[in-house]
Parts: structure tokens; C-alpha cells; sequence
């Protein structure tokens, strides 16, 4: 592998850092599975990649987007806590309604904005990426550690104990959906606007690479602090990109680009091994 | 002051499985009150409970507390008035949360929880201190998890986190049940000492005819949904187990 | 930190492996997915490049698929540029897109199988070349007018998340507009609709055109099934479809397309100047179903007959 393949694989690796961070909100904070992803991704991108082709101030347009991801984790909450429907259908319905939402926002399949301004400007690409990443990061564990936030981590842990302490779990979870979307469409926005489009196609298959990075993560350090859980989220994210780079590069073996997907698969099932022969090793103190 | 008024909890009404799990209770408990629940399995102990913590709600009648009618009022809406410690010292608290962190979620019951830093100096200096009066060195590792502690270290923690805020009321399920019978005892001697420092409105149910009269100043008897016995003062001082379990063939 | 030290001495030997240095050509082929048409192009692609001469000895042909994955075809894209390729040829508009971003000043980027290049930004571009796949719509819908009597409704099934698709259909309902002919449109979201698709239309209009669409060319043979049943017959712009039972087409050849491009690469290499950088495609095929015809009870008009490639 040279440079710039690496290179490569970090910007991209580093986007879809903020998926994972996402992912770990819902799935790993408050015990959600949360399936909007593939949608709010979409959403991110749909929305800023419409607003800065009709000229809006990218800055706007991203913001925006935020704001829509938001709506959208706070819509699969409503679904769950308030009509009862189990999470994991809650997010399947609202990234199933997401797809149609995204192409009446985008009017077409596809927006090509390689030419109009960014957030990115002039700077590079990976520098302006890792600053939103440290900055989410700086956010989010100051949030976690404020009274609110221990109470959505404590619904995660315990959601009956939570209530019997004043912690409405109903909100903490719409909260937590929320806050996780709208860093998703961040991620599907800065992606749109790196890579000069949105196409309608683009959120499939974003929260396997969420998970899988999620769990590399973990496997490599088990966090004991939220910011060492949410920077070995964005490491599992380049450490995946990185692998896939590795794949594409063995053309000469024979691998195909095809074959992505049963790397992935494997890579997250041996890491997933790799963590229980950790665990039976451990002494477990009673 | 807690009163129920006419009472009933039926589960599954309409069906089959109808069950009439509380009926027509009637039952006042005055401030500084420390009850002792006893029953056999099913006579509507726990369920007794859950009406005042909030989880479930009456089919009819009402609760009051502090002549506030609180029958509709939502768990965690009560929970700046009730306190409870649960049976399961696994699940009362929260195992992957530190100490101090669980001693946060306990701080801010009842009120608005806001952006401010969960754990600061001030407030650690209170967990210390609160956790130094049981005395089992808690107050030293307060940045351990909880998971890493014993059952009975974990119910001490239960207990302080339970009346941190002095709430008025603390409700007690079993809570030494599942500890070996040494640490039982500790705990015991802790809630009894817990409930006297801050003058507390305690109800407490238990399986030990021992535990119900040694301590408290009132035990009452349930049996099929229904308060059968009601005892306290002279009453309540010369009887013994044995006693107790007599009652229960009558 | 055993699993810090391990991906430190990952990253140590990804960075410790590098590319054989390339003294030949590179020419990259970033394939979105894989589909009749598109292969087709690939293959008429790699045909022209071994004619004109351009085998193996002389350049490396890297050829990657993206699965349909938008972030695979940016990471296959990346790579491709990392190999710093004479020629970065892309298969479909969304690994266009993706190519553009990822080359470098010294690629050319040449794209096949996308119909609206300026859209996606592709046209007013340095070092871009293609052929588009831009349908003949007017020639068939003249077509389509003498061989069926009396046509008064077009029904048109598609994808609605095709790009491709959206702009074809706002052309043809344009052109239909200037002969009378109502357009009825049925959107599907995968090929799982079709047959539902199909129902609204029978009946309802008086031919069916079939687009460029992934969706609907993956079920073509139960589009074909149905319109026999119906007497409704189907007119589209891909020519191989004509043999698995569609009335009429005339387009592009997919296989001449990427012959084209093939011959627009060849000539760069040589040193030779374009005419012109993106170009339509140049052959176009006309087809038709006898058979299909005979079913439906069409007579083909001879000078049309005469007009048909074998």
C-alpha cells in the first residue's frame, strides 16, 4: 500500500468516524439498535447537497443537515417510546420513509456539487474532517459527564432503577436517538461535500461499517471512559478503511472489490471471537 | 404521611386470568413510621409496594401522600418523595457506573438534571461523606464500578443512595433477602440506624418473623390481597415468631 | 495495549509494502456494478484495447467492482488514482463521480454508461472524456407511430432512484407532448415491483417503454411474459433486449460504446488529438421482433424492415 491509498483510507476512515460515534450513542449508551442510519445519512447529505446546489452557504446547509438527522433520531424514538414499537422496527420504518423523503428533498437521484464551495474551502480535507472528530468527541464527553448526560447513560444501564431516581427514560432515549442521528447526517453531509455528490444509493450498508467499527474498536482497548470509547470508535473506522484497503490491494491474489462484504463479515465475527478468548481469560472478581 | 383509600389493583380484568391482587385496602401510615410488611407469596406484599413507588397503577382508589393525591403520578415524578431499595442488589444499582457516579444519579432525584458537571468537588465531598457514616470504606473507591463490589457492600450503597436526599419516604423489598445472613444482619443494623438518623417513613417487607419484630415500630400481616393483622405498641411488643407464625395458619 | 502495539505494527507494514514501481501504463477501470449493459461496455472496452494493440506488455489493466456501494467505489477510486493511471475509466455515473474526485491532474478520466454528463458535473471538465448513452428517443417514438396504429398513451416503468432514468423520461415526455401522446408514468423501487407495475399499465395505455434502468432490465423477461399475455407491446432504446421479446429498440450498442471508448483511449496514447472529448455514442442499432409482432398482429413497414441490422 503507498501514501495515498493510506491517506485515503483515513479521510474516509475519519467521515465515517462519526458514524460509529453515532452507532456507539445508540447502540452502546442507551442498549438501542438503532437502524435509521443507513436514512439519516442519506438525509445528511440530501439536505446540504440541495441547499448548497441552490447556493446556500455550505456552513448553513450543514448545520441544516444536523438539524434534519436530529429530526429524523427523534421521529424512531417517538415510534418507541410513545406507540410502543420495538426499536429495531422503529428504525427500520423511518429509514425505510427516509428514502422517499430523501429523493423529494434532492427532486432526483443524484446531486453533483463538485464545483460549488464546501465547509471544506481551500483546507485539507483529512485536517478539517479530524478537527470536527476531536471537536464531536470534546462535546460529547463533556455532555456525557454532565448531569444529563449520566442520566442517559444510566437508561442504557438500568432503565428500571433510572425511574425509580426521576429519570424520565422515555426522553433520555428520544434525546440520545436524536443527538446520534445528527452526528450521522454530519457524517453523510461532510462525505457529500468531499466527494462532490449525493446520490440517493449512498446510506446502504452504513451501519454494518458503523458496527464493525465500533466493535474493532472495543476489541483493541475495552474503554473504561466515554472518550476513550469514542476515540477507539474513530480508530476501529480507519483501522477498517485501512483493512479494505489492504483487500483492494491484493487484486493479485484474486480478491475482488466483491468480496468486501465477506471481508467485513469476517473481520467483525474474528474480532468479536477474539474478544470472548479475552474474556475467559480474565478473572472475573465477584 | 401516606394514606390508601379504598384500594384495588386487578390484574387482567375481564379475562380468564382475572386477579384481584390487592383488595379494599385502607391503610395510614403517620410520619417517623417504621412498618414491617409479612405475608405468604401472593397475599399482595410487593404489590402493595409497587402502588406506592408508583410502577403500578390502582384499578381503583387512591394514594396520598403527604395529602397529595399521587395515584396518577408517574414513577419518576414520585420519586422526589419515595425512595426504594429493590431486593436484587445487582439490579439496584448501576454495575458499570462508578460509585460517585451512581451517588450522582442519586443527588439530582427529584430534580432537573442540566448540563452542569454530573461529579464536581462539592459534590464529591458529600458522596465522602454520606458514605463514611456506614462505614464500610466506600468512601475511599469512589471512582471503583460497582460491579466490582459484593452484594452486601452493594446494598449499603443502595441504602446511602436511597435516603442521600433525606426523601421522606424509603420503601424496603426484602432487601437483605438475597445476602448471607452476617451481612444481613449489618445491613439490617444500617437501615435501622439510617432510618433513625434522618427520620424516615419506612415500610418494610420481609420473610424474617425475627427481622419483622425486631425492628420497626409496626407490622402488618397480608393475606390474598387483604391487611388481616395490624399490629404496634403493646400489641405488637411481647409477641415472638413463633407467635407470628401461628397467625399465619389462622 | 496489545491491541495498540498490533495496529501500530499494521500500519508500520502497510506503510513498508509499496506499489511496484510502474513503467508501463496503468489503466484503472472503476465498474459501479454488475449488469448486461455495463459489462457489455466493459467488455467492448477491453476488446478495443486489444486491437488497437494495447496488451498487457504495454499497460495494466486494473479492473475493480463496487458492488452498488457508493463508499466502495470511493475507496476503489482512491486506490485506482494511488496507481497514478494513464486512464481512469469509470462504468456508470456514481463511480464517475467518485473517479473525479479521487484523480489526480495527470489522469484522464473516461467514463461509459452515463447519460446526463453535465448534471453530474462531468462535462467542462480538464481531462475528462467519454460516451454517453443518450438514447435516440425522437427516432423511436417516430417508429413506434408507424408501427402501432392509433397510439394515443405511453406508459413508462422506472426506478426513481435511477439518475439515469429521470432524465429520460422528462425528454421523452417532451417529445410525446409534440405528437399528442400521453405519458402515464409507474415509479417502482425495485425490480420486486415490477409485475404490480406492469398491471397498472396494461389496459391503461397503448405501448410500454422499457428505460436504461437496472431495476426493470433485471426483470425483463417477466416484462416480456406479461406484455405477450396483454397484447402490449414494449419499445426501448437497448437493442439486446429485442431478443428477449421487447417489440422494437433502436439505441446504442453498449458492447460498440465501450468499443468507442476504447479507440478514443487507443488514440490518445498514440498521440492524437479528440475531435471531440465526450462524444454520443456513435453506433446506433436498430432491432426488431418479428415474432413479437406477429403476436401482437403489427405489420412492419418495409422501408423500416429494410433498415434492421441482422
Amino acid at each position: 500500500m503507498n501514501q495515498l491509498q493510506l491517506l485515503g483510507a483515513v479521510e474516509i476512515g475519519l467521515i465515517y468516524s462519526l458514524v460509529a460515534i453515532g452507532v456507539y450513542i445508540t447502540f452502546k449508551v442507551i442498549d438501542f439498535p438503532d437502524l435509521t442510519v443507513d436514512g439519516s445519512f442519506t438525509l445528511g447529505a440530501a439536505v446540504s447537497s440541495t441547499m448548497i446546489f441552490a447556493g446556500h452557504d455550505p456552513y448553513f446547509a450543514t448545520l441544516v443537515a444536523i438539524a434534519a438527522g436530529c429530526v429524523a433520531g427523534a421521529v424512531t424514538g417517538y415510534l418507541n417510546v410513545r406507540w410502543g414499537i420495538l426499536g429495531l422496527l422503529a428504525g427500520i420504518l423511518s429509514m425505510t420513509a427516509l428514502y422517499s423523503v430523501n429523493l423529494r428533498i434532492m427532486g432526483r437521484p443524484n446531486i453533483a456539487i463538485i464545483d460549488s464551495s464546501t465547509v471544506f474551502g481551500d483546507w485539507n480535507i483529512i485536517i478539517v474532517i479530524l478537527a470536527v472528530t476531536i471537536i464531536a468527541i470534546l462535546l460529547l464527553t463533556r455532555f456525557f459527564a454532565s448531569e444529563f448526560g449520566l442520566a442517559i447513560r444510566a437508561v442504557g444501564i438500568n432503565p428500571k432503577v433510572s425511574s425509580a431516581y426521576g429519570i424520565k427514560v422515555g426522553a433520555m432515549k428520544i434525546v440520545a436517538l436524536s443527538i446520534s442521528n445528527g452526528i450521522i447526517a454530519l457524517a453523510g453531509s461532510l462525505f457529500a461535500q468531499s466527494q462532490g455528490f449525493a446520490d440517493i444509493s449512498m446510506g446502504t450498508g452504513t451501519i454494518i461499517v458503523g458496527l464493525a467499527s465500533v466493535i474493532i474498536g472495543e476489541a483493541l482497548v475495552h474503554p473504561e471512559r466515554i472518550w476513550v470509547a469514542l476515540l477507539t470508535c474513530a480508530a476501529g473506522s480507519i483501522l477498517y478503511r485501512i483493512a479494505i484497503a489492504f483487500a483492494l490491494n491484493a487484486h493479485d491474489i484474486g480478491l475482488e472489490a466483491s468480496d468486501l462484504n465477506l471481508i467485513t463479515a469476517l473481520l467483525v465475527a474474528l474480532t468479536m471471537i477474539a474478544t470472548k478468548f479475552k474474556k475467559k481469560n480474565e478473572v472475573r472478581t465477584i | 404521611m401516606i394514606e390508601l383509600k379504598n384500594l384495588h389493583v386487578i390484574f387482567n380484568k375481564g379475562t380468564k386470568l382475572e386477579n384481584h391482587v390487592l383488595k379494599d385496602i385502607d391503610f395510614k401510615v403517620i410520619d417517623g413510621q417504621f412498618v414491617t410488611i409479612i405475608g405468604g407469596n401472593g397475599a399482595g406484599k410487593s404489590t402493595l409496594m409497587n402502588v406506592l413507588s408508583g410502577n403500578i397503577k390502582p384499578t381503583e382508589g387512591n394514594v396520598f401522600i403527604d395529602n397529595m393525591d399521587v395515584t396518577n403520578m408517574s414513577v419518576e415524578s414520585r420519586s422526589g418523595l419515595v425512595s426504594r431499595v429493590f431486593q436484587d442488589p445487582m439490579i439496584g444499582t448501576f454495575a458499570d457506573f462508578s460509585i460517585e457516579e451512581n451517588m450522582s444519579i442519586a443527588l439530582k432525584r427529584g430534580t432537573k438534571r442540566g448540563l452542569a458537571m454530573g461529579i464536581n468537588k462539592a459534590s464529591r465531598s458529600q458522596f465522602k461523606e454520606a458514605l463514611s457514616e456506614i462505614g464500610i470504606g466506600l468512601e475511599g473507591r469512589l471512582t471503583d464500578k460497582v460491579s466490582s463490589l459484593s452484594g452486601g457492600q452493594r446494598q449499603a450503597l443502595s441504602l446511602v443512595m436511597a435516603t442521600l436526599l433525606g426523601s421522606k419516604i424509603l420503601l424496603l423489598d426484602e432487601h437483605t433477602a438475597a445476602l448471607d445472613p452476617k451481612i444481613a444482619k449489618k445491613i439490617m443494623q444500617l437501615t435501622d440506624k439510617i432510618v433513625k438518623t434522618h427520620n424516615l417513613t419506612a415500610l418494610m417487607i420481609t420473610h424474617s418473623m425475627s427481622q419483622a419484630l425486631e425492628y420497626g415500630d409496626r407490622t402488618i400481616m397480608m393475606y390474598h390481597g387483604k391487611i388481616v393483622r395490624d399490629m404496634h405498641g403493646q400489641e405488637r411488643t411481647g409477641l415472638s415468631s413463633a407467635d407470628l407464625v401461628k397467625y399465619f395458619d389462622l | 495495549m496489545k491491541g495498540f502495539l498490533f495496529s501500530c505494527v499494521m500500519l508500520t507494514l502497510g506503510l513498508a509494502s509499496s506499489a511496484i514501481g510502474a513503467k508501463k501504463s496503468v489503466i484503472t477501470i472503476n465498474q459501479f456494478v454488475s449488469h448486461v449493459s455495463l459489462d457489455a461496455s466493459r467488455d467492448g472496452l477491453r476488446q478495443a484495447l486489444l486491437e488497437r494493440k494495447i496488451t498487457p506488455e504495454k499497460a495494466d489493466i486494473i479492473l475493480s467492482n463496487a458492488q452498488g456501494n457508493i463508499s466502495n467505489s470511493v475507496q476503489i477510486s482512491k486506490h485506482h488514482a494511488s496507481l497514478k493511471p494513464q486512464f481512469m475509466v469509470s462504468i456508470a455515473t456514481p463511480s464517475a463521480q467518485t473517479n473525479l474526485k479521487a484523480k489526480g491532474e495527470d489522469s484522464t478520466l473516461a467514463f461509459l454508461a452515463v447519460t446526463d454528463p453535465k448534471s453530474a458535473n462531468l462535462s467542462d471538465q480538464k481531462n475528462v472524456i467519454g460516451v454517453t448513452d443518450y438514447p435516440p428517443i425522437e427516432k423511436l417514438v417516430d417508429i413506434a407511430i408507424s408501427i402501432i396504429p392509433n397510439l394515443q398513451k405511453m406508459g413508462v416503468i422506472y426506478n426513481s432512484g435511477e439518475v439515469n432514468s429521470i432524465k429520460i423520461i422528462g425528454d421523452l415526455e417532451a417529445i410525446l407532448k409534440t405528437h399528442n401522446i400521453e405519458l402515464k408514468r409507474v415509479s417502482i423501487n425495485s425490480s420486486n415491483d415490477i409485475k404490480n407495475a406492469m398491471n397498472q399499465l396494461i389496459g391503461a395505455v397503448d405501448v410500454i417503454y422499457l428505460p436504461q434502468d437496472n431495476s426493470v432490465v433485471s426483470a425483463i423477461d417477466n416484462v416480456v411474459s406479461i406484455s405477450l399475455k396483454a397484447g402490449v407491446p414494449i419499445i426501448a432504446n437497448d437493442p439486446t433486449l429485442v431478443d428477449r421479446g421487447v417489440l422494437v429498440a433502436i439505441g446504442a450498442n453498449y458492447f460498440d460504446s465501450g468499443k468507442q471508448l476504447g479507440n478514443m483511449i487507443a488514440d490518445l496514447i498514440e498521440g492524437k488529438f479528440l475531435a471531440q472529448n465526450i462524444q454520443n455514442s456513435a453506433t446506433e442499432e436498430l432491432k426488431i421482433n418479428q415474432k413479437s409482432a406477429k403476436s401482437f398482429g403489427l405489420t412492419i413497414p418495409k422501408d423500416l424492415m429494410n433498415g434492421v441490422k441482422k
